[in-house]
């Protein structure tokens, strides 16, 4: 690779931007994290106060801890495997008006305001055998109906099989990039060769999307430890606190019990998991270095 | 055998299009009810549709056609003018900062590659509700607040690292061959940007772009943070929020908003994703 210092005047925009919208602000929130507001009005240094207090005697930060693993690895099963199904199918479709018309469809999904997605979703799963979309679904199968997100030992099994089936489309459409990049030459020598189309998957083309995987991989672990909309929106954590994410435990520090200390203590430690599963994912999945 | 399988991947892909697009077809079918009808039976279509309720939703966002005046509605704007400004604006900001960036990473090495990479992708993993509050202070001190700048500023910055990651992806699967051999013809760094990188790298420059767009129009708490005490600058989402309270929302009318609202989306949505496929096959010629 070429070494050329001038390249990095490519980068002032990049960094002026977040430095002056992001990190400021990330670090203005790490320094808050060494402080309690006691009255709400003084802010008082506790040093590894906070921390302490969520490790080591806050029930609340490992029960979610262990939610947010069960959601976290579910939600990366979903994303890997819908978006990637559908987006193999797409590129194998011959006519290529057809592929277009069905990349869009997916794709247009995108517009309803998640808002909207969510307060549908709660009809979905209304309780009552009659105005439930599920329950009635469950009536055609001569099966009870049964309370949903509003039931403890069912709640968190219907935020995981909210949004089905996951073919979300931004995962999509980076997987379909990716297959699309694949040389034309490598794709005749699969057909003459006369592979099947699961060998073709396997052998082919999932080696050379790895790059693409390995993106989605991480981005969906970001997202999955910090996301907390969908919970918000459908249950605000509970029945009884079974789905209750550290990313609204610390909502609720920071913007409803008004420990903003908390709150960010809490951020630093979600940060922390975070940047350690992506520093993992990509030392262990390796792409192939064409340059 | 194989007949069965091309059969499979049709219905396949036409199941999942169906079971990926029934909330839109609810918001469509809910944005013609009643509150009572659609409490009554939210599945059924409408037995009497209301369409008054995109009258009134078309008056909350674009203008209010019974008194209209163009000197006001030039004056300041509506909400579905100042979404579009918003979105249209951070897209091209993220665009054109976020590729050159990658282009950098991709292609060069230089003095603090590494660490400048991984503290670029460490904004990904920044929690945003840790930030929020923070940032709106950084916005209020540089007098952006009830601008669109304040909105839009903020959504550069927030796509950069994302946009950074995905377009080194991409940049990096392009053959070296091409820019060694424009290297020898002489070209500069912008110059293989501009005729190398970004044309071969359209389709992933599309997928950024429809991802910045889609959350720049639907998002809600940024900018009622930042707008939301200046009618003039109200976005959709909080136009069509903002005359509702928690008690008597009409859900009929606020589908209605969002699916006016997301017209112009969809059409934009379309008109990227052409570009989607282009990128490619011209460059496979030209290589």
């Amino acid at each position: 690779m070429k070494r050329r210092n001038q390249a990095l005047l490519l980068l002032i925009p990049t960094f002026a931007f977040t430095a002056t919208f992001i990190y400021g602000p990330f670090l203005l929130a790490f320094y808050n994290a060494f402080f309690s507001w006691e009255e709400g009005e003084y802010r008082i240094f506790v040093g590894l106060g906070n921390f302490r207090h969520l490790l080591f005697e806050d029930y609340l930060f490992w029960h979610s801890m262990k939610i947010m693993a069960i959601l976290s690895v579910t939600y990366i099963a979903k994303v890997m495997i819908v978006p990637m199904l559908a987006a193999v199918l797409i590129s194998r479709v011959g006519n290529a008006r057809l592929r277009g018309a069905y990349r869009n469809l997916i794709v247009i999904a995108l517009i309803v305001p998640s808002v909207a997605v969510y307060m549908i979703w709660r009809q979905i799963y209304h309780p009552d055998g009659e105005l439930g979309l599920a329950n009635r679904l469950f009536a055609l199968f001569g099966l009870e109906p049964i309370a949903w997100f509003r039931d403890p030992d069912t709640a968190l099994l219907t935020i995981i099989l909210t949004g089905f089936p996951w073919a979300s489309g931004v995962p999509m459409l980076i997987y379909l990039a990716g297959l699309q990049n694949i040389s034309q030459d490598v794709k005749e020598a699969a057909t003459i060769d006369g592979v099947g189309p699961l060998q073709r998957f396997f052998r082919m083309e999932l080696p050379l999307i790895v790059g693409q995987v390995r993106l989605i991989a991480i981005l969906s672990v970001i997202s999955s430890v910090q996301d907390f909309v969908g919970v918000y929106l459908l249950t605000r954590g509970g029945p009884a606190g079974t789905t209750y994410v550290p990313g609204l435990l610390m909502f609720d520090y920071a913007i409803k019990y008004n420990q903003i200390g908390m709150g960010c203590a809490l951020g630093v430690i979600l940060f922390l998991i975070v940047l350690t599963l992506t520093l993992f994912i990509h030392r262990f999945v390796r792409t192939e270095d064409y340059l | 055998m194989n007949r069965v399988y091309g059969a499979l991947k049709h219905v396949t892909l036409v199941l999942l299009i169906i079971l990926t697009n029934y909330p839109l077809y609810f918001m469509l079918q809910t944005s013609l009810k009643s509150n009572r009808e659609m409490r009554e039976d939210f599945w059924r279509l409408p037995a009497d549709p209301i369409w008054e309720n995109y009258a009134a939703a078309f008056k909350s966002i674009l203008f209010d056609y019974t008194q209209f005046d163009w000197l006001c509605f030039i004056k300041t704007g509506a909400p579905l003018f100042n979404t579009m400004f918003v979105a249209f604006w951070s897209v091209c900001g993220v665009i054109l900062f976020a590729s050159l960036a990658a282009f950098a990473f991709a292609r060069y090495d230089f003095i603090l590659k590494k660490p400048l990479y991984y503290v670029l992708l460490s904004l990904l993993m920044m929690p945003i509700v840790l930030i929020m509050v923070p940032e709106y202070v950084v916005v209020k001190s540089l007098g952006l607040l009830a601008t669109r700048f304040g909105l839009i500023l903020p959504y550069i910055a927030g796509s950069q690292a994302l946009a950074v990651f995905m377009c080194r992806t991409f940049f990096e699967q392009i053959p070296k061959d091409l820019f060694e051999s424009a290297e020898i013809d002489g070209a500069g760094m912008l110059r293989m940007y501009r005729h190398i990188a970004a044309p071969l790298s359209v389709p992933v420059l599309v997928v950024i772009g429809l991802l910045v767009c889609v959350q720049a129009w639907n998002d809600y708490i940024w900018p009622l943070v930042i707008v939301g005490s200046d009618e003039a600058l109200y976005t959709v989402t909080i136009a069509m929020t903002a005359f509702q309270n928690e008690y008597n929302i009409e859900f009929g009318r606020l589908m209605a908003g969002f699916a006016i609202g997301s017209l112009p989306l969809v059409i934009l949505i379309l008109s990227m994703l052409r570009y989607f496929i282009q990128g490619i096959t011209s460059g496979a010629l030209k290589g």
